[in-house]
């Protein structure tokens, strides 16, 4: 299912969860980001913020502010996304970025549990159930 | 005209002339132009025959004409023409030995040159006891010779027989009387046979020891430039598999897989949605599960070409002629079946080649690939109409197709210049 990384407790205010949380997905396969807008079109209280490719793309983005979550890719050309998650989270502390990959957590490179991220998830895992819990979990 | 005055003076002329005899004798023993360098390579010709001749006409003049002079001029008795009874069946042995040395039958050349050698040589010493010493040295120049020529279990028994035939010529000197004929004829001419006769056939012998150890040294040299060369297109193979494997596993993580997981989640969601959705969902799964089922068709087909398994090059190079990104004429000539390395090497190649045009030559690039066969070679030619590049500067690619013929006992020859096309060659030696 997903694992919450150790040492990450978000903190939110609580105003977003009585509007739409505003998903935000990075991937740079197409089909991905596709399944992603069907999934959080099934869903009522979760809207998708937008996309983007690459994890520079990502990073100038979402500083602006306009997520709560960002569905992070780890295996993107260039940048990647864990150094994305990494800056992001530094500019965003309460921002929740969840990362995933095809990969198992085994295969993961030992910067994924200390940049910032506050899940790992396996992509085919990917549902309107498993969405809301993890907003639960690190509300 | 000018450039006649600016010419320096030849080589030659600046020889001091107490420095000739050492230039010679290294010319001789070391760098010769007719026994050159590389005498490994050319041992199998015109060392040996140069030889051989060098040893006929010594045999010939010393053994044949020499007593026949005699015997006109100085000395007028049968005993003399026993000389030229034993050299001319020597030279007709040696004559022999050039023959089956032109027949590549070297071995037994030198076997034949060896024995009969050493009957003459203990017949003369039979003849006339006086020339033991240069008989002695005459015994050993075939057998010195020999060497690579013959495997080394006959090279021992050579040794020994050698040992044998010198031990026979030694006793026959030193317990047969000087024959009263001998005795009596021109000692001048004898002492001109020993005095010229021992110090020539010491340093025949000497030119033929270093000679051997020359080419073996640079046998030696070039073997180890060779194993140099061997262990880096070793390293460059496996690291060009290294970056096969790890292209494999970047297309298979990047793409189907990446469609797998989007189409799990779809049939995920799918499961839960019914009506307008349902149909929308399954529409998009269908269109993920086409996409993938062509990717992994791509991807098979990358790894290993199914027509070049049942069909071999004459099947599988057209489709990828057709695949390919330029327009590809095709002249496949008597092309057959080959092992499966040779194959892959050859198609791999023409892959790569195909690659390559379609990468760097430029708009307009056509390419032509021909083939040719006999019994014992296959040369492949790819060439294309592309912008060429400088040849000293070939890339990975193109290096790892010359490792890669290498290994199947093939070799590449690339030919390109700036503005003038590409033409790559492939030949590889099937007869082994």
């Amino acid at each position: 299912m997903y694992t919450i990384v150790p040492g990450k407790r978000s903190r939110h205010d609580g105003t977003v969860a009585d509007e739409c949380v505003r998903v935000w997905v990075v991937d740079d396969q197409a089909s991905f980001r596709r399944a992603t807008a069907a999934t959080l079109d099934a869903m009522d209280d979760f809207v998708m913020a937008g996309e983007c490719e690459t994890g520079e793309s990502a990073v100038e983005r979402i500083a602006g502010g306009g997520a709560d979550i960002v569905l992070m890719d780890i295996h993107m050309p260039g940048m990647g996304g864990i150094e994305a998650t990494r800056q992001i989270h530094a500019a965003q502390p309460d921002l929740i970025v969840v990362l995933m990959s095809t990969y198992d957590v085994e295969d993961l490179p030992a910067a994924a549990s200390n940049c910032g991220a506050a899940a790992y998830l396996h992509k085919e895992r990917l549902s309107p159930d498993l969405l809301s819990r993890i907003w639960q979990t690190t509300n | 005209m000018a450039d006649h005055e600016l010419k320096p003076p030849p080589p030659g002329g600046m020889l001091p002339h107490w420095r000739v005899p050492q230039v010679l004798l290294t010319a001789a023993v070391r760098s010769s132009s007719l026994l050159g360098h590389d005498l490994m390579n050319r041992f199998r010709a015109e060392r040996y025959q140069l030889f051989l001749s060098g040893h006929l006409a010594l045999w010939l003049s010393a053994g044949v004409v020499l007593p026949l002079l005699e015997y006109a001029f100085w000395y007028r008795t049968p005993y003399v023409l026993l000389f030229a009874a034993v050299g001319a069946p020597q030279c007709i042995a040696l004559a022999f030995g050039l023959r089956l040395a032109r027949l590549g039958r070297y071995s037994q050349s030198i076997s034949l040159v060896c024995v009969t050698n050493w009957i003459s040589a203990v017949l003369v010493t039979l003849i006339n006891p006086n020339f033991l010493a240069v008989m002695a040295l005459v015994a050993l120049v075939p057998v010195v010779f020999a060497e690579p020529y013959i495997r080394w279990q006959r090279g021992l028994a050579f040794t020994v027989i050698t040992a044998v035939c010198v031990l026979t010529m030694a006793m026959l000197a030193r317990f047969l009387p000087i024959p009263e004929v001998v005795q009596h004829g021109p000692r001048w001419l004898e002492t001109l046979v020993i005095v010229v006769g021992v110090p020539f056939n010491a340093f025949h012998l000497m030119v033929i020891v270093w000679n051997n150890a020359a080419a073996l040294k640079t046998s030696e040299g070039r073997l180890a430039d060779r194993a140099v060369e061997l262990a880096a297109s070793r390293t460059r193979l496996a690291t060009a598999a290294d970056e096969e494997r790890r292209r494999l596993e970047r297309d298979l993580h990047d793409g189907a897989q990446q469609h797998l997981v989007a189409l799990s989640v779809l049939i995920g969601l799918a499961r839960k949605t019914d009506g307008d959705r349902y149909q929308a969902l399954l529409g998009e799964a269908s269109e993920l599960v086409d996409t993938s089922i062509a990717e992994i068709r791509r991807l098979a087909h990358g790894i290993y070409p199914p027509l070049l398994v049942s069909g071999g090059l004459i099947e599988a190079l057209p489709t990828l002629a057709a695949r390919a990104a330029v327009p590809v004429h095709l002249d496949l000539d008597s092309l057959g079946r080959y092992p499966t390395s040779t194959e892959a090497a050859l198609y791999y190649c023409c892959s790569e080649a195909l690659q390559n045009a379609a990468k760097h030559g430029g708009s307009g690039t056509t390419v032509t690939v021909t083939s040719h066969a006999d019994d014992k070679t296959i040369t492949l030619t790819i060439s294309d109409t592309g912008r060429g590049f400088d040849s000293a500067t070939i890339g990975m690619g193109l290096t790892n197709m010359t490792d890669r013929l290498s290994a199947v006992g093939g070799r590449l020859v690339i030919d390109s210049q700036p503005g003038r096309g590409t033409r790559i060659t492939a030949v590889v030696d099937t007869s082994v």
